[in-house]
């Protein structure tokens, strides 16, 4: 279930960012908007990697 | 740049890994591989910040489960880089108008990068005879008030003075040679202040995270910034990171400076490459990728081993991690 949110929350951030990227900056708002927006993907990718390895060192035989 | 997709994926991926694993923001490496695809200097830098600040937040927080983080020490540090990178960015200025920058900085480079990268190896030299660097953490032992106790880094009575002049004199020294000052930072951290190796690594990606969120920010305000680039590389970097974050887990102190001893060889003769006109611009760039596959690889494996074997011990992670 976590999975499902840190996904979405990283692919809409990358969405956001993809469509509105000629908007992103010139005015402070729009620049901490940028950076609040790269900020969620990293932490939500971040928490995938580890859910990830976890999960391929299970199929590599490393599970119980 | 949709014919660099997979190139930029990788980029991100490596350097977010070797970044994760030694408390580095890549720029060494990503900002003149941004160059060579054909993106202006400004852009590449911009770019290369703003990619750093997101995995840096990855990275950051695995080394916060992990306990690799030090707040106070953070804090300290942080309060010296900025004076001195003020410093530093006077002095480059003064270099700039005499004409003399571009050479007097890849000497201080590559002088430094070779004492840091000697350092290493002779302390590692040293451990395997038993011997102690006597003046391991001279700098947390200055006999000057007011002092402070923190038990992450193991440091008691430490000298506050020591750590702001640590922070100053690193925060002028990655002025003047660019980028985020990690490669500087870990070893003066590890050796001057006697911080834990992992907690050096910890600690100084909230440095980076601090210069990076502070250099993307006010590049993105002038328009400096590929945002679909930066984000193609951040799939790979935070990734990357996070897993060469988790990797100084199970990887032994001694043998994290030992790779960092080589990566910061593989620098010094990448910039002695630059410095003496040999292999152009691309050469010195290949050599430090180069380096940084090689330890993604190993440092990719150590993780490998260290989760299966925690899985096999029903050890496998804190609760915090699932």
């Amino acid at each position: 279930m976590r999975e499902w949110l840190l996904l979405m929350i990283a692919v809409v951030s990358s969405v956001v960012v993809a469509m509105f990227s000629h908007h992103l900056h010139g005015e402070v708002w729009r620049v901490l908007v940028a950076l609040g927006l790269f900020g969620a993907v990293g932490l939500s990718l971040g928490s995938l990697a580890d859910r990830l390895l976890l999960w391929l060192t299970q199929l590599g035989g490393g599970g119980r | 740049m949709t014919e660099h997709l997979l190139l930029l994926w990788l980029l991100g991926f490596v350097v977010g890994v070797v970044g994760g694993f030694f408390g580095f923001g890549g720029s060494a490496i990503v900002t003149p591989a941004l160059n060579i695809l054909g993106y202006p200097m400004p852009i590449a830098i911009g770019t290369d910040l703003l990619h750093i600040f997101g995995k840096s937040l990855s990275a950051t927080a695995k080394h916060r489960q992990l306990g690799h983080l030090d707040w106070r020490v953070a804090g300290l540090l942080a309060l010296g880089t900025i004076p001195g990178m003020e410093g530093a960015a006077q002095l480059v200025r003064h270099l700039a108008q005499a004409g003399t920058v571009e050479t007097t900085i890849r000497w201080v480079q590559l002088s430094v990068l070779t004492i840091l990268a000697g350092v290493i190896v002779w302390e590692m030299l040293n451990a395997r005879n038993g011997k102690q660097v006597a003046w391991r953490g001279i700098l947390a032992r200055l006999p000057i008030p007011p002092r402070f106790d923190s038990p992450v880094s193991h440091l008691k009575g430490a000298s506050v003075w020591g750590f702001l002049l640590l922070g100053l004199l690193t925060g002028f020294m990655a002025g003047i040679m660019g980028g985020g000052g990690g490669f500087i930072r870990v070893p003066a951290m590890i050796y001057l202040l006697g911080i834990p190796t992992k907690v050096a690594v910890g600690t100084d990606l909230v440095e980076v995270l601090l210069s990076a969120g502070y250099g993307a920010f006010t590049y993105a305000h002038k328009g400096f910034v590929d945002f679909p680039t930066a984000l193609v590389m951040l799939f790979g970097g935070a990734l990357g990171a996070r897993l060469g974050a988790w990797a100084t887990f199970y990887a032994p102190s001694k043998q994290l400076r030992g790779l960092l001893g080589l990566l910061l060889t593989a620098s010094a003769i990448s910039v002695a490459f630059k410095q003496f006109g040999i292999g152009g611009k691309v050469v010195p760039l290949v050599i430090l990728l180069a380096a940084s596959l090689g330890i993604t690889g190993f440092v990719l494996g150590v993780l490998w081993r260290g989760v299966v074997k925690a899985k096999g011990e029903g050890a496998v992670t804190p609760s915090a991690w699932r």
